[in-house]
């Protein structure tokens, strides 16, 4: 049971696209998590899927089928929406039994499904209230068993955790986990929380402005993103970006950001991942990867800790180059360190970046380097 | 003046507008409960010796039941077919995409803008050819079409304001469209139904130029005309003629004081939203 | 367009059907209908004539019939004075309305029933009240000391338009006032309250909040009411039928007298077209001159 978007674009009437020239697909029985800022088209590859909306070019395929022309009702793919649409006027038990209903299935077969859904979804108490009687996390529950108790070819999932309060996030987040390893059905699954994309999804696909920065495993995307954005957008708190000069050197590649109180040396085989007739490049280290270096020593970064917020186990320390360097714009640098750094605000800062964990981009197109 | 004086100057002025608003009919009530001689004489708030008299002639008499059946049926299939045309339109406008949408909200709300003296005339002539002149439905027909502009603005505003969502939810459990309309649609639009059926009832009920045009005789005309219509040999026979609006205004009156809300929310949602 | 777009298109007319036929066929044919006979010399008391086309004759006709003009004069002095009164009797109501605390369901039911009950019932009603020099209208005034001796108000030309012009009040006065009531009951209260924490006084606030916000409401209101006003049948044909003579015939009263007293179809119809457009270029206007303002919701 595979999803597969070939070609597709989206534009509306109005104008503006939706989604453009999108190649994605989502493997049997994979989770595939489409994350993105609003507006990056996550939630339209979900309609268009559905068949509640119709691509501008290109074509949907489900289970090896061509589904672009078909009407919702023929495509066999379950929708759980982000306000879950539950009929107002039914009860839990009507309302998981619907779409049984109208494929004609008999009273007492749709009985046991509904029976054994609802044992599934922990909700069998509730089948014959009506969801104006629901708590929110009752009601994203039987929005799931509706879209479960048909055994469809392809799950939607559109922000299911978003409505729910931080507390039934977690719990309801490692429930969903669970279900899918347990029905094993293709799921796409929307979400704007970059973390909730990272724990949850077996590939993660991020989304910006209609386009697909990246789609790959989450640690793939940690460790090589593809793009700036994708770098910035994966990983809390996000990623440091400096833009640099390059200089080549007899031993080497020398990289500045005076303004950014950055001075880094790279050995000649990080050099190589550097186009050479480069001038400038953009330099990306996670915080945490961040190294706090004492004053003697060499350091990649020299400056003045702004701001400390301590977390319990660690910190996050954000500093910037003194106030006396040239450079009008002073980027901040963040870093994660253990609280035993014992850093505090006002006192020198100094860090250094280890190689390996540069990450090189281009300041023009931000794809990666390397 | 003080701020607080104002406000009670405020609301003397408005209940005393209120009791000059209720005191016409207060004033039809007792004067078709007194004697016909009496009716002219000097004004008493209370009738002296209430009579049913003109009741009873109303009905005996005059046989004034008939004009109430007719206007119970010819209202009551008006709504009936009002509302079902009406919702089905509504719903295409408000929910499905195709071209021209703006262009026939507009027609709708032309015909609204009609003066109905202006179609009398051909609409005489062709009902008269379609042999439906002096019937229910010579009636229910020109009804139906003048009440649906106002069922069709409504329901399109109340159509607009259903969260598209569960519709979507409909279609993707494998619902067709006609399925999601009688299953999901209709149950959930039972109040914005009751409010325009009930504004078409009252307008079927009322509605008197096509009655007065289009019926002969007392077997199909309605209350308006029949009213109108009262002539007594030598005199205006007011005191039944007081009767008649009373009776006349009975199922309006029950309609209003139990279901004030519902009106005054159609009645508002159809303009203030424009 | 994709397959799905055309299945919509034609749900959609499918859907559609029923009720625009109805209004095709009753009302857009008939009008197109009014509007061929009208161009046509069609006397039903005398049909040896026939039918022919005479192009605009019958307007000709109608501008030189001075009753033609008076109906039309009429018709317009009433709409003006009667539209006026209910949108400042209307909104003084919703102010009164909108400040009382308790009985505003009662309030509601008493204003409710005179817009309820037929139209032919109020012109009865308050024709008995003004009836001959005995109703209860010269009562009252004679009582309280307004008047010397009690009028017949139906029987002068002026006075007659009394009962008329205070019947159409009471009838749709509660409409105006419900409608601006609503209007009024959406402008936040913050609003209000921060004006008065500016240190603007009532009148003020009335004048630069209340009315501006209300101004879609009150332009809305006006144009339903203006367009009511221009077509009175019901109530003129009941309450004077048009009298004494035809001293309060409106335009709508003019027309179907020719039509279906007179049976002159083809000037009746020509009458019939001049009321349309006179309706449907004052809504024109209307809606022009008040801009995007009427569409506007006072939120």
């Amino acid at each position: 049971m595979t999803v597969r978007l070939e070609g597709v674009a989206k534009i509306f009437p109005d104008g503006t696209a939706a989604l453009s020239d999108l190649d994605l697909d989502a493997g049997e029985e994979e989770l595939l998590v489409l994350v993105g800022p609003s507006g990056s088209g996550k939630s339209t590859v979900l309609r268009l899927v559905a068949g509640l909306d119709s691509p501008t070019r290109g074509r949907i395929h489900i289970d090896g089928r061509d589904v672009t022309e078909l009407e919702p009702q023929a495509r066999d793919v379950a929708m759980v929406f982000q306000s879950y649409a539950l009929y107002p006027h039914k009860t839990v038990a009507e309302n998981i039994a619907f779409p049984l209903r109208v494929r004609g299935i008999t009273t007492e077969e749709i009985g046991t499904k509904v029976e054994h859904v609802a044992r599934l979804l922990d909700i069998a108490d509730l089948v014959h209230r009506k969801p104006a009687q629901l708590s929110g996390g009752q009601r994203q529950r039987v929005a799931l068993a509706r879209a479960v108790v048909r055994e469809p070819k392809a799950f939607l999932l559109d922000e299911p955790l978003s409505n729910l309060d931080p507390a039934m996030r977690q719990h309801t987040r490692r429930e969903l986990a669970h279900l899918h390893r347990q029905l094993g059905v293709t799921t796409l699954y929307v979400t704007h929380d970059q973390e909730e994309a990272m724990t949850l999804g077996d590939r993660v696909a991020v989304l910006r402005n209609g386009r697909l920065e990246q789609a790959a495993p989450p640690m793939e995307l940690y460790h090589r993103p593809a793009t700036r954005f994708v770098a910035s957008f994966i990983g809390s708190p996000p990623m440091n970006f400096f833009e640099c000069r390059l200089t080549r050197t007899s031993d080497g590649t020398e990289l500045h950001a005076p303004g950014a109180g950055l001075h880094v040396s790279l050995g000649p085989s990080t050099s190589r991942e550097i186009d050479a007739a480069r001038s400038s490049v953009i330099v990306g280290i996670r915080p945490y990867d961040v190294e706090h270096v004492t004053a003697g020593e060499p350091a990649a970064f020299r400056g003045v800790v702004e701001l400390v917020e301590p977390r319990g186990n660690d910190m996050v320390v954000s500093a910037r180059p003194a106030a006396h360097e040239a450079s009008p714009d002073r980027p901040t640098l963040v870093a994660v360190l253990p609280a035993e750094a014992g850093i505090t605000e006002g006192e020198a800062f100094a860090a250094r970046f280890p190689s390996d964990r540069l990450h090189f981009f281009d300041p023009a197109s931000g794809a990666r380097l390397g | 003046m003080s701020p607080s004086r104002i406000r009670a100057a405020g609301a003397v002025a408005t209940v005393l507008l209120l009791a000059a608003f209720a005191l016409p009919l207060y004033w039809m009530v007792v004067g078709s409960l007194t004697e016909e001689a009496l009716l002219f004489a000097r004004p008493q708030l209370v009738p002296a010796d209430p009579t049913a008299d003109h009741y009873v002639a109303l009905f005996r008499t005059r046989e004034f039941l008939t004009p109430i059946v007719n206007s119970l049926i010819v209202a009551g299939t008006t709504t009936v077919f009002c509302v079902a045309f009406g919702s089905l339109c509504a719903y295409a406008v408000a929910r499905l995409r195709f071209p021209g949408k703006s262009l026939v909200l507009a027609l709708v709300l032309a015909v609204s803008m009609f003066p109905q003296v202006a179609i009398v005339s051909p609409l005489y002539l062709v009902l008269r050819e379609l042999g439906l002149i002096d019937t229910y439905a010579g009636l229910v027909l020109p009804y139906l079409t003048f009440a649906m502009p106002l069922t069709i603005w409504l329901l399109v505003g109340f159509f607009r304001q259903l969260p598209p969502d569960i519709e979507e939810a409909a279609l993707v459990d494998g619902a067709g469209r006609l399925r999601v309309l009688v299953d999901v649609i209709a149950p959930i639009s039972l109040p914005g139904i009751a409010t325009t059926a009930i504004l078409t009832f009252l307008y079927a009920w009322n509605e008197f130029l096509f009655a007065l045009a289009f019926t002969v005789g007392p077997d199909h005309q309605t209350v308006p005309v029949a009213i109108a219509l009262l002539r007594g040999r030598y005199q205006i026979p007011w005191g039944e003629i007081l009767a008649a609006a009373v009776v006349a205004s009975v199922p309006v009156a029950l309609l209003v004081l139990f279901l004030q809300k519902r009106i005054v929310s159609g009645l508002t949602a159809g303009a203030v939203k424009g | 367009m994709t397959g799905s777009e055309a299945r919509e298109r034609r749900l959609a007319a499918v859907l559609m059907a029923p009720a625009l036929g109805a209004v095709l066929v009753v009302a857009i044919l008939p009008l197109a209908s009014t509007l061929w006979e009208s161009l046509h010399l069609h006397d039903l008391r005398m049909p040896w004539l026939g039918r022919p086309f005479v192009g605009l004759a019958n307007y000709l006709t109608l501008a030189g019939d001075a009753r033609f003009w008076e109906a039309l004069a009429h018709t317009v002095a009433f709409t003006a004075i009667t539209v006026t009164l209910e949108l400042v009797l209307g909104l003084a109501l919703a102010l009164g309305l909108d400040a009382m605390r308790r009985g505003r369901a009662a309030a509601r039911v008493v204003l409710l029933l005179p817009w309820a009950v037929p139209t032919v019932v109020a012109a009865l009603v308050w024709r008995f009240m003004f009836e001959g020099r005995t109703g209860l209208a010269s009562a009252i005034l004679v009582q309280v000391g307004l008047l010397d001796e009690p009028i017949a108000w139906l029987v002068g030309d002026v006075t007659a338009w009394i009962p008329l012009i205070l019947a159409d009040l009471w009838k749709t006065t509660p409409f105006v006032a419900l409608l601006l009531l609503a209007g009024l009951q959406n402008i936040p209260d913050d609003v209000h309250e921060a004006a008065r924490l500016d240190g603007a006084g009532p009148w003020r606030r009335f004048v630069s909040i209340t009315l501006p916000l209300l101004s879609p409401a009150l332009l809305v209101a006006g144009l339903f009411r203006t367009l009511d006003a221009l077509r009175v049948f019901d109530l003129v044909y009941v309450l004077t039928n048009g009298g004494p003579g035809t001293a309060t015939e409106s335009i709508s009263l003019y027309t179907f007298d020719q039509l279906l007293q007179n049976l002159r179809f083809g000037l009746g119809s020509a009458a019939a077209m001049v009321t349309f457009a006179v309706a449907f270029l004052v809504a024109l206007v209307w809606i022009r001159a008040s801009g995007s303002r009427i569409l506007d919701s006072p939120r």
